[in-house]
């Protein structure tokens, strides 16, 4: 008797610890997941907000395009668009898209009143499609000449403040027949900060700083996929704790600044940093080399 | 994973409120309500995009046409006929043709010139509706601005004294909408079951009533159809019940309709049941 209870035991507590092992092998799998996609994504930040500080006005379209990637990224989208209303022209332009057509379908406008498109632009209400072949105009004429005719569809609209300036369209749903209304959310948060993206001309700063605003609303709704959101809680809060990022954007701040006196002045700012930065590398060089150390 | 648009979730199974039963109004059945109407006699403004009037799903259905223009001295009322700019506005038309088929179809175009005049143009819409003597109009749309907040209310208040019923889309998004918060109106949002003929009831309100609104096949632009997901779609399968409704009881007004659709609906059908199967077997007859 007394052995029998004893082999159940000794059998109880190796499950326990094998269990327990588990777990923990699971959340250092976990962490260190967490920890490189935190790396990835705080890279992709610092040369984001690189760029935007040293670059054109334009160049919003690259953050566009970023936000347009993350949404579709997080929604499973195979296809993405950005359009902006030209309400003088009566058009909806393409100002950034995603996917295997996206080179091609910026040479396209949708007249606004027209489409699924015009209809989310005019409604304001965000609308989701299955079997779009079967819709008329838009999705043949473009779909057709790009030989690309997507079956599902979400299109929500991007608002500043009342006005409708422009919708995001997700196309083809990876693996599902629809959007869901999670996806719907989630493109919600990204529309925000696109509406703000958009309207930006100069202000250089604000472009790298709304990136991480937008994250850390992201971050904030919790109303995400919840491995999205972990890695994006991870990394705001790793890359705003260290003082490397300030101190780079204020860099890349000064930069952009000589930058805009003229391309000789930038190209004498780079020799000098490039300069400085060789200095220093001799600098500390260590001393062990030095010839008589061992 | 299905999508459902905002205020929806309150006709989930799990989430379905239990209405309270109420003894003579629940003797009302669908049976007496609208068995075997179809709408004859009933004159419904459809507020949207236009519609598409040899659509198989209309079937020229469509009795009038009204487009509000905007002019120097307030509107004036294009009665020719239109097309949709959208498609959104057959497939409204779609749903309540299919429910109500001798449903006279009036169609009140306030979509598809852009982004303009939006508000002002509704409001002119449904003014027209008002001083036209329509029985009931479908308004899958609204506005979110709080300015129109008064502006949509008198017009929503005089449809009412007017014995007008409004059925409106209770918003996509989680945000309140014009007129489809107010409490004279019928507000729709999507419940999952795709058949035409249940909704539900939700004794909390601001949305009163769940009905198909999710991956619903309905009728778009050039003859064809659609897969869409929208309280847009929910509200016209009100509208036609409030059809077929009316016709069977002509000079109903708001209150004895909502009423009405209340006992209709496929919970309190339910709770009634088992209302009575708790008595009888309680030995209470």
């Amino acid at each position: 008797m007394a052995e029998q209870e004893s082999a159940e035991e000794v059998l109880r507590l190796a499950r326990e610890t094998i269990d327990r092992q588990r777990q923990e092998i699971e959340s250092l799998r976990r962490e260190q997941a967490d920890a490189s996609t935190a790396a990835q994504l705080r890279r992709i930040l610092l040369e984001a907000g690189a760029a935007a500080a040293l670059s054109e006005p334009s160049q919003q379209d690259d953050l566009l395009e970023m936000l347009l990637e993350t949404a579709s990224a997080a929604t499973g989208a195979s296809a993405s668009s950005l359009l902006v209303t030209d309400p003088a022209a009566g058009n909806l332009v393409f100002r950034a898209a995603t996917g295997p057509k996206a080179h091609e379908i910026r040479q396209f406008v949708v007249p606004l009143g027209q489409g699924i498109a015009g209809f989310v632009a005019e409604t304001g209400q965000p609308m989701a499609v299955s079997n779009v072949t079967e819709d008329a105009r838009f999705y043949r004429d473009i779909g057709q000449s790009l030989n690309y005719i997507p079956s599902s569809m979400l299109c929500v609209p991007i608002r500043r403040g009342d006005d409708i300036i422009g919708v995001i369209q997700l196309l083809d749903k990876v693996g599902e027949d629809a959007f869901t209304a999670r996806d719907m959310e989630i493109v919600g948060s990204f529309v925000r900060q696109a509406a703000v993206a958009i309207e930006q001309t100069s202000n250089l700063h604000d472009i790298s700083g709304l990136l991480l605003i937008s994250l850390r609303h992201l971050a904030g709704e919790g109303s995400i996929n919840p491995d999205i959101e972990q890695d994006i809680r991870t990394f705001v809060q790793h890359t705003t704790a260290g003082s490397t990022y300030g101190e780079a954007m204020a860099l890349a701040g000064a930069i952009a600044e000589i930058g805009r006196e003229g391309p000789a002045e930038l190209t004498l700012a780079h020799a000098i940093l490039n300069s400085f930065r060789d200095y220093l590398h001799s600098r500390n060089a260590p001393l062990f080399t030095m010839a008589g150390f061992g | 994973m299905v999508m459902r648009p905002a205020w929806s979730w309150q006709f989930d199974e799990e989430h379905l409120k239990v209405p309270v039963t109420q003894a003579l109004l629940d003797e009302i059945t669908s049976e007496w309500a609208c068995a075997g109407s179809t709408g004859a006699g009933v004159r419904v403004a459809i507020i949207d995009s236009g519609v598409e009037q040899n659509h198989p799903a209309v079937q020229g259905a469509v009795h009038g046409w009204v487009e509000p223009i905007e002019g120097p001295n307030g509107y004036t009322f294009n009665e020719a006929p239109h097309t949709d700019a959208y498609g959104h506005g057959t497939a409204l038309a779609g749903i309540i043709h299919g429910l109500a088929p001798d449903a006279q179809i009036y169609s009140v175009k306030v979509l598809g010139a852009g982004l303009t005049g939006r508000a002002q143009t509704l409001a002119a819409g449904l003014r027209w509706a008002i001083d036209h003597d329509m029985h009931v109009a479908n308004l899958s749309l609204g506005l979110t601005k709080r300015e129109y907040y008064g502006l949509f209310h008198e017009l929503a208040d005089d449809a009412y004294f007017h014995n007008l019923i409004l059925v409106t889309a209770a918003n996509n998004m989680p945000v309140p909408t014009y007129p489809a918060q107010y409490a004279s109106v019928v507000s729709v949002a999507s419940q999952i079951d795709l058949n035409p003929e249940h909704f539900a009831y939700n004794p909390s309100p601001p949305v009163d009533f769940g009905a198909p609104g999710i991956n619903v096949r309905v009728a778009w632009l050039q003859g064809g159809y659609i897969t869409a997901t929208g309280n847009s779609y929910a509200a016209p399968h009100m509208t036609g019940h409030v059809c077929r409704v009316l016709s069977k009881h002509p000079g109903l007004v708001p209150y004895q309709v909502k009423t009405i659709l209340r006992s209709m609906s496929s919970n309190m059908q339910r709770q009634i049941t088992e209302d009575a199967e708790t008595a009888e077997r309680s030995g209470i007859r």
